[in-house]
């Protein structure tokens, strides 16, 4: 269950785990631009899921706040350790193009091995804590399995 | 955008971050995979630093 935006119209520092029924529910209700960038997440979430290799889905930013009409979705994907780049299908490679994912989910898409080190992917989730105007703000952990 | 020195020093804390979290990165993937990954992350230590510039090119009658 997610708490309520704070006064900034943010959610209050933290992580927050919640599955997919709940984000879309939450998020992509409201403003046509809210559900059309929900519709964008559907067909991301579906690529990931079809990669077989996700572990972690993380999304801050505008779309996870009270904002009416979000600009865009950023997130971080943690993949297997034996997720190989090489090897992914030629449907979910747009995934993993920072480029082509910008033009065609209007989505910030960071990834990573879930190899990393524990400490600095805290510390990476971390940054994105701050907003542009440097105020603390929560982060969702999307349980998409 | 930059508003005040305690703000500079966060913008100029999460550029170390980052910086850290794109050395670590490129520890554990391969060649292609560091370039793909670390191009936002780039990109964003980038703007950062765009934003710092512009706070440091102000007076002090500009900023306060």
């Amino acid at each position: 269950m997610l708490p309520e935006f704070n006064i900034d119209g943010n959610l209050p520092e933290g992580i927050y785990t919640i599955g997919a029924e709940e984000f879309f529910n939450s998020f992509s209700t409201g403003s046509g631009r809210r559900k059309w960038l929900g519709r964008q997440l559907h067909e991301l979430f579906r690529l990931v899921k079809l990669t077989g290799k996700v572990e972690r889905v993380f999304v801050w930013g505008s779309f996870i706040s009270a904002k009416e009409s979000p600009n865009d979705v950023d997130l971080l994907l943690l993949m297997n350790v034996d997720f190989q780049l090489e090897e992914v299908s030629e449907e979910c490679k747009c995934l993993f193009n920072y480029g082509e994912a910008r033009v065609r989910f209007n989505a910030d898409i960071f990834w990573a091995k879930s190899s990393i080190d524990n400490e600095i992917l805290k510390l990476w989730l971390d940054t994105y804590q701050n907003t542009k105007d440097f105020k603390r703000r929560g982060i969702v952990e999307v349980k998409l399995l | 955008m930059i508003q005040n020195d305690e703000q500079l020093l966060k913008a100029q804390q999460s550029i170390i971050n980052l910086q850290k979290v794109l050395l670590e990165l490129r520890k554990v993937h391969s060649k292609q995979e560091y370039r793909a990954i670390s191009e936002p992350i780039l990109l964003e230590i980038q703007q950062r630093e765009q934003d710092i510039l512009e706070y440091l090119s102000k007076t002090k009658a500009e900023v306060s």
